[in-house]
């Protein structure tokens, strides 16, 4: 497969994988990261590609396994820091801290950043990418009724954390 | 669509049981439509949820570049990679055999044989560490770094590689992995010093920068205070962490 082949075939999808990355690292640089990790795997089994059915699930669900890696890494490291003595509770890594929710993006990003990794990614992928369950499920490895639960869960937790902003907004009006 | 109607698709939306065209249809309809006080919060919700734009990036040419530039520098570095590949398979061999006439040669208390072998295997370790940081790929790297942890004291070349690595990979994972694996010789001064002067070349990688004043923390090294002090101004560090820098720098300098 030639440079310019794959980069017709996958160079599309760009914008999907970096944007289901950010929401699970909550961080555009490793996000960025990430995504070209991402590329470069699949460049190097580029002649394995064609037995694949789906280029975007794969690259999607190498995404989300990349971004859990380093997730993992991070919270190794942390751990690793504590066994120095350090406590990490009033040094933890600087994930989105300090956002001010001043628009509707930083609100999402803040609300979002509260829910638990894999209802994050599952809500990501239904609601701001629209697939279908059978696709998430082919992405995530986990079963329908899984999604569902959780999928629910994440949305209420969304529309009660977002009732809460509304009401401390009413209140300093 | 009546109120009441989009009510229960709502619940049905909150239960995950809708399918991805009644979806679309609380979408068109909270585009639409005039409705009561009650669904407001419904809506907001969902117009933020569903608008797809909320992780969208900014224009990032370089990006693009950045990953042509990668793939290019993989496709015309095939035949370096295959020799790097064969250096690391040789590596492999004499390591094992190494290991293997270690163990034969420490049971004959054969000292001066054994501490040959020792730096043999050390050297061919050193090798490893310099080979994988120069591949392309991040994973290889890290695991470069990660051989440094079979040896038993740094040379002052792999020190500067793994300098080199921590204040300039590009990946932000390497940089962090070749900082832990500096940390584990922080007791020898060259490795220290390092770690101190790499603080204030992080200015644009935060995480890095935070794990390294831990680090000089957790070692409670005065040297570094300068530094750590510098470091504080960078407005790329959150706020609330300069603030428990701050915090805890005035704490160890009053342990003084």
């Amino acid at each position: 497969m030639s440079l310019k082949e794959f980069n017709n075939l996958l160079a599309p999808l760009r914008i999907k994988l970096f944007r289901f990355a950010i929401s699970i690292m909550q961080n555009e640089s490793t996000a960025e990261d990430v995504v070209q990790d991402v590329y470069l795997k699949l460049w190097q089994k580029k002649e394995l590609l064609h037995n694949y059915s789906s280029l975007e699930g794969l690259a999607m669900t190498m995404t989300k396994n990349l971004c859990l890696n380093k997730l993992t890494e991070v919270a190794t490291h942390t751990k690793y820091l504590k066994q120095f003595g350090h406590n990490s509770s009033s040094f933890s890594l600087p994930i989105l801290r300090n956002i001010e929710a001043k628009n509707a993006k930083n609100i999402l990003i803040k609300l979002s950043a509260e829910l638990p990794e894999q209802q994050r990614i599952i809500i990501h992928l239904r609601d701001f990418e629209s697939y279908s369950f059978e696709e998430i499920e082919a992405i995530t490895g986990f079963d329908k009724n899984y999604i569902r639960v959780n999928l629910s869960r994440a949305r209420k937790k969304l529309k009660v954390a977002f009732q809460k902003i509304e009401s401390y907004d009413r209140t300093r009006d | 669509m009546t109120e009441q109607e989009i009510k229960i698709l709502l619940d049905k939306y909150y239960k995950g049981l809708t399918s991805l065209e009644e979806e679309g249809q609380i979408k068109s309809f909270f585009r639409a439509t005039d409705f009561s006080d009650e669904l407001a919060s419904d809506k907001n919700l969902m117009s933020l949820v569903t608008s797809g734009q909320a992780f969208s990036p900014q224009a990032k040419f370089e990006f693009d570049e950045k990953i042509k530039a990668e793939l290019l520098k993989e496709r015309t570095d095939t035949r370096k990679i295959y020799w790097q590949w064969s250096l690391r398979g040789a590596a492999a061999v004499i390591f094992l055999l190494a290991s293997f006439w270690l163990g034969r040669i420490s049971s004959q208390s054969n000292q001066k044989e054994y501490l040959q072998l020792q730096a043999q295997v050390s050297k061919m370790n050193t090798e490893l560490i310099r080979t994988n940081l120069r591949l392309t790929s991040p994973s290889d790297r890290i695991k470069g770094v990660q051989y440094s942890y079979e040896l038993n004291s740094l040379s002052n070349d792999i020190i500067d590689e793994l300098a080199h690595t921590l204040n300039n990979d590009e990946n932000v994972n390497v940089r962090l992995a070749a900082g832990n694996a500096l940390f584990q010789f922080a007791h020898n001064e060259k490795t220290k010093k390092t770690l101190i002067e790499s603080i204030n070349k992080q200015n644009q990688h935060p995480l890095i920068q935070i794990s390294l004043i831990n680090m000089m923390f957790a070692l409670n090294e005065k040297t570094a205070f300068e530094n750590i002090k510098e470091a504080i101004q960078n407005e790329n560090l959150p706020f609330e962490d300069r603030q428990r820098i701050q915090k805890e720098l005035n704490s160890q300098s009053r342990s003084l």
